[in-house]
């Protein structure tokens, strides 16, 4: 379970690091197009939005996997370690609940878009695509924060 | 309703929850309770506050700063700086601020330059026996500078959120930039003089030659930027994909410390750095969507104005307030809540819109490492294992040459805007 895990945040991984390359190249690719064949990619820079939406959704993802989210911690020097270690699991299970609250609304929205058949203006490629990234994000941040409250848990038995 | 919002964004903050997650919950739970709009709506804002072509500088940005550090940049950055001011009173600390400087000209985050600097510097200073505490202090306050210089994160938030030009806030940085700079490295001259370092002995020519031809290419990096944006080749987002490929070049190419594994290490270290600042851009942007509704903007711009009709007692208050927000809340988030607040007391003041950004950059580059909870203080503990309480000593005399700075850039408004207005 735990490895299963474990190499499903590589994937992860691998997915935006690519993604932001491939955004990366597009736009590079765009500029040197204007320049010498005095014509421009249409679809790089709504490529390269999207991209980045699910960049910013599976990357948040991975961020409260090792906890590099911006947080302020003002009561760890007033608590003793035991109090701020069950502080931090009610924090994560509190977090678990707001994103699956969030993933809740976010699919509304996204299968009310699909719904509708919106699609992107050069692209032509279905809206609902690109919303999909918010449910996603929110659900896998959500497994995330579940598995950090676990793990701090059985830290505290052990 | 304001009230109830901020008590409860107080409150998550305080439990140690992380913002993004602080600042959708509050929007939730309020839009819910007390305003009665669909919440589907609060997701609508989140995604089209991420979805603009404008912040793809953003993740663009952080990906060439990390090509950069991880291809061998940052020990060229620091032997370029060394061979240029090593050998004068307090050399090592006077490096260590020049190395921050010219890493911020290829970087736009603080915290990143504090991993790329302060990560080489802090033995060496601790050789050339500096005390622990200044060591800390001055690398957390000069990576701070990195926010201000261009390219600069916050003034690409900024530019977005207010629609003002980002390639003239980029160049209204620079002079700013420097001038914190230079009231660091004031400092720092005067703390070696007084504690009697020892002086290094002045490099060669030849050295210097050396230095400079090995850095060299990385510099070139912020001319492409700043010359590309204002010769109107490309817009800024542009420049940055342009400054991320010529980085993958010379790290591979010129330095041979680039391999593809690497690059793909450094993509996905760069995409969790996007996510961490685009998440609070989308959150904070469900937030101003509900602050709007509820008119607090207007009523707190109203407030403010009524409070004081001088130009200079706003201008004062403004500044408080952002330090406050600084020192509780990340440079993002301040930009995308206060932005909107005090641009119509800007607009109705006379101020430029130019100037209120680098206002807002500078006074969240100083939160940046302002005890309790200055990002930069979090990241340096992680590489010199001293905890915030005892950086306090050490960071003070740097907050208060960053106040200094700050009332100097906030009252002679030609420091931002003589080189946009020069190159208009």
């Amino acid at each position: 379970m735990k490895r299963a895990f474990e190499k499903f945040s590589i994937v992860e991984g691998w997915f935006v690091g690519a993604l932001l390359i491939a955004v990366t190249g597009i736009l590079f690719l765009n500029v040197v197009m204007r320049f010498v064949f005095n014509n421009s990619l249409g679809w790089a820079e709504e490529f390269s939005r999207y991209s980045i939406v699910w960049v910013t959704m599976i990357g948040a993802s991975l961020c409260v996997r090792s906890g590099a989210h911006i947080a302020i911690d003002p009561l760890s020097r007033f608590l003793s370690a035991r109090a701020l270690r069950y502080l931090n699991i009610a924090v994560m299970i509190f977090c678990c609940i707001v994103c699956i609250v969030l993933c809740h609304y976010a699919w509304a929205i996204t299968e009310k878009i699909g719904r509708l058949g919106q699609r992107s203006a050069t692209l032509n490629m279905p809206m609902a695509l690109v919303y999909a990234a918010m449910p996603v994000g929110f659900a896998l941040m959500a497994v995330h924060f579940l598995v950090a409250a676990f793990g701090m848990l059985r830290k505290d038995t052990a | 309703m304001s009230w109830m919002l901020l008590l409860l964004l107080v409150a998550l903050l305080l439990t140690g929850t992380p913002i993004f997650i602080a600042m959708l919950s509050a929007t939730l739970a309020v839009t819910w309770y007390f305003v009665g709009l669909p919440l589907e709506g609060i997701m609508q804002r989140f995604i089209s506050g991420i979805d603009k072509f404008s912040l793809l500088a953003i993740p663009l940005f952080i990906f060439s700063a990390n090509i950069m550090r991880s291809g061998g940049l940052s020990t060229r950055i620091i032997a370029l700086s060394q061979a240029l001011v090593g050998h004068l009173p307090g050399g090592m600390a006077l490096t260590t601020i020049v190395a921050c400087m010219l890493f911020g000209a290829v970087s736009g985050s603080s915290p990143a330059t504090v991993v790329a600097i302060g990560g080489i510097v802090l033995p060496a200073l601790k050789e050339a026996r500096y005390g622990e505490q200044f060591s800390v202090g001055l690398i957390t306050s000069s990576a701070s500078v990195a926010l201000i210089i261009p390219p600069s994160i916050g003034m690409i938030v900024y530019g977005v959120v207010t629609g003002t030009s980002v390639g003239d806030l980029f160049l209204a940085g620079i002079i700013p930039g420097l001038l914190l700079g230079l009231t660091f490295m004031a400092y720092a001259y005067a703390y070696a003089v007084r504690h009697r370092l020892p002086l290094a002995p002045a490099p060669s020519l030849v050295q210097v030659w050396h230095a400079f031809r090995d850095a060299g290419w990385a510099l070139g990096v912020p001319v492409v930027i700043i010359g590309g944006i204002y010769g109107g080749v490309f817009t800024p987002t542009e420049a940055a994909a342009v400054a991320c490929i010529y980085a993958v070049a010379v790290t591979a190419l010129v330095y041979g410390e680039m391999s593809p594994r690497r690059l793909l290490d450094c993509a996905i270290e760069s995409a969790m750095g996007t996510a961490q600042i685009m998440i609070l851009i989308g959150a904070a942007s469900g937030l101003a969507w509900l602050l709007t509704i509820e008119q607090v903007p207007q009523q707190l711009s109203g407030t403010l104005l009524g409070f004081s009709e001088s130009k200079i007692m706003l201008l004062l208050m403004m500044n408080l307030i952002l330090i406050i927000a600084g020192m509780f809340i990340d440079p993002t988030s301040i930009t995308m809540i206060f932005a909107p607040i005090f641009l119509p007391i800007c607009l109705a003041m006379d101020i430029s819109p130019i100037h209120l950004g680098l206002i807002l950059v500078v006074n969240s580059a100083i939160g940046m490492y302002t005890p309790p909870f200055g990002f930069n203080l979090f990241v340096a503990s992680g590489i010199s294992r001293l905890s915030i309480d005892r950086m306090v000593p050490g960071v003070l005399p740097f907050i208060l040459c960053g106040i200094a700075a700050v009332l100097l850039i906030t009252f002679t408004p030609q420091l931002s805007l003589w080189l946009p207005e020069l190159l208009r």
